[in-house]
């Protein structure tokens, strides 16, 4: 397969375009401190991989469901190899507001073949593969979480790129069995990986790496410790990037720094009275599912007109399960198999049911939310298939609970003005009630 | 009994939820276990002394008790079983077992768990990938499921009742493999429909009985020299296929098809358990490294070779893949086999359908077209 950042690089660079223009956008705004912070990494982090491929550095990538640690302490010297997340490419593009790129992409993978039911994601994706815009790899490492979509993408892209695959199985549940499971399995991956990179795992660095991952956990942590803040402090929206964040950013200078922003953004906001509603905080609500990351203004617009805001999110809730361990070999490997398994989408998604409601019930009582959202991605079919058991639940301990269907990357499923009239609803005749009752 | 009397015993055993074998055993003190997926291996419940029955959804008419609890989100497969479930038609069970085979599959456990009667519930994590290094995390969980079941059902589950469960389940595949055999003649002494009728009758009734109607039909097959009409043969593929209608619609149109690689199919017997050795290595190794289904990956180049293999072997004119909408790990192969028979020239027709919707108004047109293809292109070859 020829891939391609140069042949292609105006294709990818449209991402860089977009951010580039939206950090413009906002450059002096006093209110995106946080989320140009994140674009500004995202512009970074393309430039880095750009650069890498006019130097043809190798690249390595991974799926949605991965974690780059390993892949960052190949080789004697920092940055020998450059993990590559696959998927991050739709996720950026979407972020930075251009939905009909992934859509070009989706519609090109349908019309080869790939159905429709297959997350966006993936489809995009393959589509991306399709059009040559992600860099090739020398192999690609994939998880077999957080679902069906993730695992047999991963089996089309190698059909597709011809590469080597080292897969890692995550187990049903989420124990110390089911960890070391996954830990032995790393194990089995630094092999694959030094055998196709030529590269020894380099373990000092690993260590450094985890510990600069850790740090930036410890300036997420601060973030969402600040988010309990009533009024919420920040806007809702910052939450959908921790994805990125915990995925690409893990373990990087850069990573830290954005969390670090996130943190320092939401700090003086909290000092100086501000809340992410600009007329008022009136309801609070947890969001489980993925984000509309299609149009990423949907939360703004949640806080402007109904006054609602999300304080914590599935992506973020699971932050506090990325600590690594660095006292020894052993202990990483086991905390990065624990931090594989706790991935956002990975941690709610596979499993036993009462991992997505017990946590998002712990989430609305530690966030002091009035109520949840259930955001069901209709090729979320794990997270459809307990809508039943989590409506119980949920009426059980008296939260009530919105449901909707869309599709996080293809507005054509479900527009924002669909979704915004089943919020308006939710709002006025189901929450607000209660609330002045 | 002759041939078309066997094939009536096994077509009703196969048309109600509960047929009149279990209905027997059942009266006679048995018991039953329900599983899902064909990495579960059924010898363990014939070692705990139960019937096997895979589940699936004969004459559903209706999901509405499922889709309350699974929203119409999930395929129709899983939504038209847990409704059986949910209105107390599985109840004849004492237990089910279920496997993270796919999401929707995996979500299905939870209504059986805590909305049914079944008493007992086990659930394995199967590994998504049949390498080496993952073996012996699959025989662990198959050790704690007869651990389970040792412990729920009181009985011993040990080498010699896996033993003699081996030879009962070999004895099985080895009557749907000779039957299968007899689809590679030119003119096959039994259609598609029927061959699936009789192989998804062995996943649901006691298999002593089973074996004994098994070798009367072979007996009966064997000497059918009669010779059959088709315009294609084919070879179906995909994941859960258990209604032979769907194949008989295909052959109504002048197709026959001659191999099913589907669960209910040949996934079910294509390879026997070796009868040497420890007996739980050897049913763990036959399950894991089997020709793989969609939900395994690293593993499409291997089930493609495989296909390969059949098509020459019997002598196969396209390959029809298919699959039920929703269903997600199938849509990843079909997506697969597509890319390989446009680059490879094997006649391949991708098919997308709802479990139990019976009409197949689509099916018929798009099948008899694709019979057409296949028949320009063998014409176009033989002028060339
Ligand atoms: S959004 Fe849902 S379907 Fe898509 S990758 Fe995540 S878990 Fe899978
Ligand atoms: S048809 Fe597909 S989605 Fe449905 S149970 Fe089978 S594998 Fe799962």
């Amino acid at each position: 397969m020829t891939v391609l950042g140069k042949e292609r690089a105006k294709d990818f660079e449209a991402i860089y375009a977009g951010v580039s223009g939206l950090l413009d956008r906002h450059q002096g705004d006093p209110d995106s401190r946080a989320f140009n912070a994140f674009l500004f990494a995202a512009k970074m982090a393309t430039e880095g991989i750009l650069s890498a491929l006019d130097d043809g550095k190798p690249v390595i990538s991974y799926n949605l469901g991965g974690i780059p640690e390993l892949l960052l302490a190949l080789g004697e010297n920092e940055n020998e190899i450059f993990p590559f997340a696959m998927e991050k490419v739709v996720a950026l593009q979407s972020l930075v507001g251009d939905s009909n790129y992934n859509m070009e992409s989706i519609d090109l993978a349908e019309a080869q073949g790939m159905s429709s039911d297959v997350c966006s994601t993936d489809r995009a994706t393959i589509g991306n593969l399709s059009k040559k815009i992600l860099p090739e790899s020398l192999c690609s490492v994939f998880v077999t979480a957080p679902c069906d979509s993730q695992t047999v993408a991963a089996e089309s892209i190698k059909e597709i790129t011809a590469k080597d695959v080292f897969m890692i199985d995550i187990p049903h549940l989420h124990g110390e069995r089911e960890i070391n499971y996954v830990a032995g399995q790393l194990k089995e991956e630094i092999k694959f990986l030094e055998e196709k990179s030529g590269k020894k795992l380099n373990w000092d660095r690993l260590k450094e790496v985890c510990a600069e991952s850790n740090r930036m956990i410890d300036q997420a942590l601060e973030w969402l410790e600040l988010r309990k803040t009533v009024p919420c402090p920040q806007t809702s929206k910052m939450l959908s990037t921790m994805y990125i964040l915990l995925q690409d950013g893990s373990g990087t200078k850069g990573g830290t720094w954005v969390a670090s922003e996130f943190a320092a953004d939401a700090k003086e906001r909290v000092l100086a009275g501000k809340s992410a509603a600009p007329g008022g905080e009136k309801i609070r609500a947890i969001w489980f599912g993925s984000p509309t990351w299609y149009n990423i203004g949907f939360y703004e617009w949640m806080e402007n007109e109904l006054g609602m805001v999300v304080p914590v999110d599935m992506f973020s809730y699971v932050v506090p399960e990325m600590y690594v361990d660095t006292s020894t070999p052993e202990t990483i490997l086991h905390d990065l198999a624990r931090k594989q398994i706790f991935m956002p989408m990975g941690r709610h998604f596979t499993g036993a049911p009462e991992y997505f409601v017990d946590d998002l019930l712990r989430a609305v009582s530690d966030y002091k939310a009035d109520c949840a959202l259930f955001a069901g991605h209709v090729s979320c079919k794990h997270a459809w298939g307990i809508i039943g058991l989590l409506k119980e639940a949920l009426r059980e301990a008296d939260v009530p609970l919105l449901d909707f269907e869309f599709d996080l990357f293809d507005p054509r499923i479900t527009s924002t003005e669909t979704l915004q009239e089943q919020f308006r609803r939710f709002a006025h005749d189901v929450v607000l009630p209660r609330l002045n009752r | 009994m002759n041939k078309s009397e066997i094939l009536n015993v096994f077509q009703d055993v196969v048309k109600e939820p509960l047929n009149s074998y279990v209905e027997q055993w059942i009266s006679g003190g048995g018991k039953v276990g329900g599983y899902y997926c064909s990495l579960i291996p059924a010898e363990i419940f014939t070692a705990a002394g139960m019937v096997p029955y895979r589940i699936r959804g004969p004459r559903s008419e209706d999901t509405a008790l499922a889709d309350v609890y699974l929203s119409s989100n999930v395929c129709t497969f899983v939504r038209h079983t847990v409704n059986i479930a949910l209105q107390g038609e599985f109840d004849f069970m004492s237990g089910i077992v279920c496997m993270n085979g796919c999401d929707q599959a995996r979500r299905a456990y939870e209504v059986w768990k805590q909305k049914t009667k079944v008493p007992f519930h086990a659930f394995l994590s199967v590994p998504r990938t049949s390498e080496e290094r993952l073996l012996s995390w699959y025989k662990e969980e198959l050790e704690k499921l007869i651990e389970a079941m040792e412990k729920h059902f009181s009985v011993k589950i040990r080498s010699q009742e896996l033993h003699e469960a081996i030879k009962l389940h070999n004895a099985a595949r080895a009557n749907l493999i000779r039957l299968n055999d007899l689809r590679k003649r030119p003119s096959p002494p039994i259609s598609g429909s029927e061959a699936l009728t009789v192989t998804i009758a062995a996943h649901v009734m006691p298999l002593k009985n089973f074996n004994e109607l098994a070798e009367v039909l072979l007996a009966a097959l064997n000497s059918d020299q009669a010779p059959r009409k088709y315009r294609a043969r084919f070879i179906v593929s995909g994941g859960e296929l258990d209604e032979p209608e769907f194949l008989k619609v295909m052959e109504d149109q002048g197709g026959l098809v001659v191999y099913e690689d589907t669960c209910f199919g040949a996934r079910f017997y294509e390879e026997q358990v070796p009868e040497e050795g420890d007996p739980l290595t050897k049913i763990a190794e036959r399950y894991f490294y089997r020709v793989p289904c969609a939900r395994m990956v690293n593993s499409f180049p291997a089930r493609y070779a495989n296909v390969e293999q059949i098509m020459t072997d019997f002598h196969a004119d396209g390959l029809i893949a298919q699959r039920i909408k929703q269903c997600i790990v199938n849509a990843g192969h079909l997506y697969n086999f597509t890319r390989r028979g446009r680059s490879n020239g094997m006649p391949t027709l991708v098919l997308d359908r709802e479990y139990l919707a019976g009409g197949y108004g689509q099916v018929k047109t798009r099948v008899q077209a694709f019979i057409e293809n296949i028949e320009s292109k063998s014409k176009k070859g033989a002028e060339l």
